[in-house]
Parts: structure tokens; C-alpha cells; sequence
């Protein structure tokens, strides 16, 4: 009886916390399945930029003392300007070379190792939190439940963040020219458009919305550090969007928030050893069982 | 001065010479064809034009203007437009979608969108489908949404490349006819076809490219009346 309750009792603020933490799978993944579905390449820098959006964070709000929002939103832009930087550097010089796409993994994953690297460098390779006094740190109360606000932005953010990426793509001019190169990048170039600068803005919007889920994390889980996109989110990542169908940001969202319900379900009737290993065995089974993705079919030239 | 004027002109893929010596010249208000066997090296002449590959040797002048240091939206922007063999419209948008993705470079968007009424009006197989996906449509038709398309980018010189290319004989027809129809003082065509005989009917002028080589060149009726053309691409 005992074990019930207290099973019960755990229940709700662990199902919240999968959505929270599902909403930050969901946030980083849109971007990392986007750029799949324009470039038929995993960009695994993403998660580089992840940890870099919560790090520069941490290094304007907490070291130079800016206000913690015009210092997350710097950061953001600096990411931005990161991954218009990833594709500069590490992918148009091999599009233009018609190389094959396993060298752009290879090249974003040495970007990555250079970021993280960068990080490590000037941040330490500590885990650190943003001070209580920094940030959203105040809870509301539902009866005996606590939501942390930090937490509350986090979801709400997250989704907003998700469904205007969704209206972007399928109702902007910008979207239509991404849907456009997704679809066939030649038939684009005909059309008379810059597919560079398509692809290029593609990166710098998923890498902004990469850094904020970075951000995100290290807001509401206390925990910046160099190696946080690599630990904590580059296999949930690819879990996710392997599960949503890779290109579908409506995909991507569910999934997301799928990975997180099943790894507190995990930690509530499993333990805490196997939940981390959530992930694998999601990856595993969308693989084998969901080739397609959960939503087969709604990839990003098929109008998300 | 031609509207458009190809010498020597030579593309090679690696190793591969696909085209290792064209002449041409389009006069505004032409229909040039471009008739050959399959493999000739017609295609890969019109990706060079429209700056998708890179000349190894010879000169392209568009209206004054070499096409050598221009890129494909820069060449789109001037007017030298490509509706790409195969039709390659965009199969998860819309007709509508697909016709406005025709006219990106332009800026006149309230005259775009009469131009797209207008188009769906000449063309009635497109009319009711505005909201169709165009890989729902069958080949004729999408190969018609792909030269409505490629109208709506306003182009002097429209490159046409095999638009009969795997249709009924009586859509052959009709995608002629619109070809005809597309011919005016302000738009020429360069029309590329492995259906010489309906090529050569419609063209002003035609040439014959062999192995990367343009070979002979006259006007339709006189390589419709040419011995070994007869004999080569009409089997006559």
C-alpha cells in the first residue's frame, strides 16, 4: 500500500517532468531533423551548439554580469551565427565538391570536437549552475505540486518556438524556398535561387533554436558544462528524430515529448540505472519498428 | 546581335567530354531546335546556359553578356530560363506553389499573381487543380505546369529541354502547340527534342548535335528535307 502511494505521489511531477524535458528534446530536434531534410545530412554539430548556447549564457549573465535575458539572447544570436558558420566551413565546400554525405558527418563532428574543446577552455570542464539569483529561480505552487517557472518557460517556449518553425516552413516565402531546396535543390537552382544562401539561412534558424534549447536545459536541469550536448542530448536527439522520421518537425515534436514520458517511466517503475539507457532502446525500435517515423511521411518537402 | 550566341562551346564531366564543340545563335523572337540521339550532349548544353556546369572552353553571349561569370540566379534574373527535362516540378507543393516557385527572382508580386490566374486560365488542365499537389498530376500535365512555370519567370529566351519527353502522342501535340504559342517578339525558344520530326516542323531554325558536336544547322524545313537527317532521327 505503501509502495502504491508512493508510486502515485511520484507519478504526476515525474510525468511533468518528461513533458519539460520532452519539450527540450522536442525544441533541439526540430532544427537537427530541418537541416536533415533539406541537406539529407545529420548535422552533429547541433549539439555542439547546443552546449554552446547554455555556456555563452552562462559566461555573459554569470561572468560578465549581463542581464540573464539579453544574455541568453546574445547567446542565441552568437549560435546563429555559428551555424552559418558550420555550413561556411564544414558543408558547402563538400556540397560544391558533390561529396558523398558521410564526409559532412565527418566534418561536423570535428567542429563539434572543436567546439566543445573551445568550451572547455575558457569555461572549465566543471558543471556549473546559473545562480539562483541569475535566472527564472521562483516556483508556483498547485496544491502539493511545485512547478518550477523555469521549468513552465521552458515548455511554453519550446512549443512556441516549435509551432512557429512549423508556420515558417509552410506558409513563409522562406519556407517555401526551404521546402523547394528539400525537395530537389536543382529544380530550385532553375527557379533562379540561391541555394547556398538557402541552405545557409537554414542552418543559422535551426542553430538558433538548437542554442535556445541548450539554454533551456541548463536553465531548468542546473547543469552547464562543455560536454552537456554530448552526454545529454546527442543520442536522444537522434533517437527522437529517427522516431519522428527524419525531416518532420511534427515528427520531431512528438517524439520528443515520447523520449521524455518513456524515460520517467523508465525511472519510475525500472530505476534511475536504466532510464538513461531510454534513448538506445528507442533509437533501436523506431529502426526497426517505424522506419518511416511515428508520423510516416510528413517529412519537410511533404509540408512538415 | 543574336539574343543569344554559342561558339565552340565545351563541357566536360572529369574525364567525359559531353560536349566538345557547339555553335548556336537564337535570334529574339526564334524557335531553335536542337535535335540529337539520346546521350548527344544536348542537356548538358542547356546546364551549361543556365550556369548549373561550368564551360571547359568557349564562349556563351546572352543579350551582350557573357554567361560565363554569371550565376544561375543572376542567368534566371535576366530572363534565360530552363524548364529541366523530366519536368522536375515539385511534387509535394501545390500547382499554385509550383507556378509561383516560377517566378522567385521577381519582384512585381501583385503582377505575379495575375499572371498565375492568367496562366491557370490559358492552360484548363491546371485550372481546377490549383490546390493539387503537382505529383498528383500526370505527365502531360505536369509537364505543362512545368512550362506555365517556367513562363511565370518572364523569360526572353525560355530553354526547353525534351518537353515530349515520355508523352501521348496527341499530349506531344498539344505541348507543341503551347511551344508555338510561347514564341513572340519578347520570348524565343531553344527547344531541345529527341522528336525531331515535330521539332523540326516547329522550328525557325534547327541544328544537329552529334557526340557533343553541333554537326549541321538550317532552318526546319531544310533539315526536315536533309538526306541523312531524314534517314538518322526520322527514320525516313
Amino acid at each position: 500500500m505503501a509502495l502504491a502511494s508512493g508510486v502515485a505521489g511520484t507519478l504526476l511531477p515525474q510525468t511533468l517532468n518528461g513533458i519539460f524535458t520532452g519539450s527540450i528534446y522536442a525544441l533541439f530536434a526540430v532544427g537537427y531533423t530541418l537541416v536533415f531534410g533539406v541537406l539529407d545530412i545529420l548535422n552533429l554539430a547541433h549539439s555542439a551548439v547546443f552546449m554552446l548556447g547554455a555556456v555563452i549564457t552562462y559566461g555573459l549573465a554569470v561572468t560578465l554580469g549581463l542581464p540573464f535575458l539579453l544574455g541568453a539572447l546574445l547567446a542565441t544570436l552568437a549560435c546563429a551565427a555559428v551555424g552559418y558558420g558550420i555550413d561556411l566551413v564544414a558543408l558547402r565546400p563538400l556540397r560544391h565538391r558533390g561529396a558523398p554525405p558521410i564526409s559532412a558527418l565527418l566534418t561536423s563532428i570535428g567542429l563539434a570536437l572543436i567546439f566543445v574543446n573551445i568550451a572547455e577552455l575558457r569555461f572549465g570542464a566543471n558543471s556549473r549552475a546559473l545562480p539562483a539569483s541569475v535566472a527564472l529561480s521562483g516556483s508556483v505552487h498547485l496544491g502539493s505540486l511545485v512547478l518550477e517557472d523555469s521549468k513552465i518557460a521552458t515548455l511554453l517556449l519550446s512549443l512556441a518556438l516549435a509551432a512557429a518553425l512549423g508556420w515558417i516552413v509552410r506558409r513563409t516565402r522562406a519556407g517555401r524556398a526551404i521546402r523547394a531546396v528539400a525537395e530537389n535543390p536543382r529544380a530550385a537552382q532553375l527557379m533562379g535561387m540561391n541555394v547556398d544562401a538557402v541552405i545557409a539561412w537554414t542552418l543559422v534558424l535551426t542553430s538558433a533554436l538548437g542554442a535556445v534549447a541548450g539554454i533551456l536545459y541548463g536553465l531548468s536541469q542546473h547543469d552547464i558544462n562543455p560536454f552537456m550536448g554530448r552526454d545529454q542530448i546527442e543520442l536522444k536527439g537522434l533517437a527522437v528524430i529517427v522516431l519522428g522520421g527524419m525531416g518532420s518537425i511534427r515528427g520531431a515534436v512528438v517524439a520528443g515529448y515520447l523520449l521524455g514520458l518513456a524515460e520517467v517511466a523508465a525511472l519510475v517503475f525500472l530505476g534511475s540505472n536504466v532510464s538513461g539507457g531510454v534513448a538506445f532502446v528507442v533509437l533501436f525500435l523506431a529502426l526497426v519498428a517505424f522506419p518511416g517515423g511515428i508520423l510516416r511521411g510528413r517529412t519537410v518537402a511533404r509540408q512538415v | 546581335m543574336a539574343l543569344l550566341d554559342v561558339r565552340h562551346l565545351a563541357v566536360s564531366y572529369g574525364a567525359i567530354e559531353a560536349v566538345r564543340d557547339a555553335s548556336l545563335a537564337v535570334e529574339a523572337g526564334e524557335i531553335v531546335a536542337v535535335i540529337g540521339a539520346n546521350g548527344a550532349g544536348k542537356s548538358t548544353l542547356l546546364s551549361c546556359l543556365s550556369g548549373l556546369v561550368r564551360p571547359r572552353a568557349g564562349t556563351a553571349v546572352y543579350a551582350g553578356r557573357s554567361l560565363a561569370g554569371m550565376r544561375p540566379p543572376e542567368i534566371v534574373g535576366a530572363g534565360l530560363v530552363q524548364v529541366p527535362e523530366g519536368r522536375e516540378v515539385f511534387a509535394r507543393m501545390t500547382v499554385e506553389e509550383n507556378l509561383d516557385l516560377g517566378a522567385w527572382r521577381r519582384k512585381d508580386r501583385s503582377q505575379v499573381a495575375r499572371e498565375i490566374d492568367e496562366m491557370l486560365q490559358r492552360f484548363p488542365i491546371l485550372a481546377g487543380r490549383r490546390d493539387e499537389l503537382a505529383g498528383n498530376l500526370s505527365g502531360g500535365e505536369q509537364q505543362i505546369l512545368a512550362v506555365a512555370r517556367g513562363l511565370l519567370a518572364a523569360p526572353r529566351l525560355l530553354l526547353l529541354d525534351e518537353p515530349s519527353l515520355g508523352l501521348s502522342p496527341k499530349l506531344v501535340d498539344q505541348v507543341f502547340e503551347i511551344v508555338d504559342g510561347i514564341r513572340s517578339e519578347t520570348t524565343s525558344v531553344l527547344l531541345v527534342e529527341q522528336n525531331a520530326l515535330q521539332a523540326l516542323a516547329r522550328a525557325d531554325r534547327a541544328y544537329v548535335m552529334e557526340s557533343g558536336t553541333t554537326t549541321l544547322a538550317g532552318t526546319g524545313k531544310e533539315l526536315l528535307g536533309n538526306p541523312e537527317v531524314r534517314l538518322a532521327y526520322l527514320g525516313l
